[in-house]
């Protein structure tokens, strides 16, 4: 899901990087000062899990949690996966730093469409509403991936069937794992799930 | 909480040894005639049957290499040259190597032999005293082969202070953003 350096042709980079930075600023300008700790400890998450490598027989995946980063976050999934992948290029290797415009937008867009879904499905238990925004947000990326590819001028049939079967596994599993990070929080700490009223300092205090 | 399952993630693939990022490298050295090498994900994952290229210094392609499913290629070297090796997979990774002309080139080594040792061939028909240079070349290359290898996994591996760094990192960024916004939003408190 990381495209690497000299993979894409320029448009491709270059859209890519168009739509990152407006994801950014948009993200960025909807950041309130209290919400810094939890988008440091999201984008951790997010910066941590690309080592966590899932076996799916012949072809190497790792863990993204894009679902789980655009479910706490929302807009400011963007930021937040720029620097996580800023610094897994530097300090893992791993992806490239022309590509973090597109490689941004692949997986923030996942996040958005799981923080859409996890909006938009209220009435369900919030272990399946984990689930479908997890798994959501992993095919949105891999789809986006898969077609930033094509446009550059790859063979259908490899990047399909890298992008297919490849990803069935990785989905089943980010699904599960943010199904049950999702009902972890709904029950530790509601406030950082969107759609619940945060209460105010007062509130909170006395909460303890 | 959000905090413990980030070190939950980090302390567990720290107990579990070196962790690895998900580059594609190709490794590969020259060995006289021969360039022989692998192509692996950092986990250790071969890049099944990927297709290398073969180029030269200007960029021509020369030819193309097939890689086994454990990922490992060997093909004739094309000369005495820098060969640039690059592969690239279908799901987006990428990966170059150049073998160095001193690592190929066996072909010319024992002409230079003859050359600068005439006498030498003399004694070489008698009894052997030990290895000649060709010989002692390739014992020296295999030995020294799994140290190259294990500096060269070394270099690619990912250690707690990678780790530790990107997380530092990251809250000293969020950090700043925090305070330009508590500048310009001051908070409810």
């Amino acid at each position: 899901m990381h495209i690497a350096e000299g993979v894409l042709s320029p448009q491709i980079i270059l859209a890519g990087a168009v739509c990152a930075g407006a994801g950014i600023a948009w993200g960025l300008r909807r950041i309130h000062v209290d919400d810094t700790p939890r988008i440091a400890v999201l984008s951790s998450a997010f910066f941590v899990a690309s080592l966590i490598h899932v076996p799916a027989g012949p072809v190497s995946i790792h863990l993204v949690l894009n679902g789980l980063v655009g479910i706490v976050l929302g807009p400011a999934a963007f930021p937040a996966i720029l620097i996580g992948l800023l610094l897994q290029a530097v300090l893992f290797g791993h992806g490239g730093f022309t590509t973090l415009g597109v490689n941004t937008a692949t997986m923030a867009s996942g996040a958005l469409a799981a923080w859409l879904i996890f909006r938009g499905t209220a009435p369900l238990p919030a272990f399946l509403r984990g689930a479908l925004a997890g798994g959501l947000a992993i095919t949105v990326a891999a789809a986006l991936t898969a077609g930033a590819l094509l446009a550059s001028g790859k063979a259908f049939w490899p990047v399909a069937a890298a992008f297919g079967a490849g990803y069935v596994p990785l989905a089943v599993i980010e699904s599960v794992i943010t199904g049950f990070a999702v009902a972890f929080l709904s029950q530790v700490r509601p406030e950082v799930l969107p759609g619940r009223p945060r209460p105010s300092i007062v509130e909170e205090a006395s909460l303890g | 909480m959000g905090n413990r399952i980030a070190w939950l993630l980090a302390a567990f693939m720290t107990a579990s040894g070196l962790a690895y990022a998900h580059g594609l490298e190709i490794y590969a050295t020259g060995n006289g005639a021969t360039i022989k090498g692998s192509i692996t994900y950092d986990d250790h994952e071969p890049a099944e049957q990927a297709t290398i290229q073969v180029k030269n210094a200007a960029g021509e392609l020369l030819t193309s290499v097939v890689a086994s499913e454990t990922g490992e290629f060997e093909f004739q070297a094309l000369g005495s040259f820098d060969h640039h090796l690059e592969t690239e997979t279908a799901d987006g990774h990428r990966a170059e190597h150049v073998v160095p002309a001193a690592e190929v080139g066996g072909a010319a080594a024992p002409a230079d032999e003859a050359h600068a040792h005439p006498p030498a061939t003399a004694e070489s028909r008698d009894d052997h005293h030990g290895p000649d240079a060709a010989e002692l070349e390739a014992i020296v290359a295999r030995q020294l082969q799994p140290l190259r290898e294990e500096l060269y996994d070394y270099k690619r591996s990912v250690a707690m202070r990678d780790i530790i760094g990107g997380i530092g990192y990251i809250v000293g960024v969020l950090g700043i953003i925090g305070y330009f916004k508590a500048r310009r939003q001051p908070s409810s408190a």
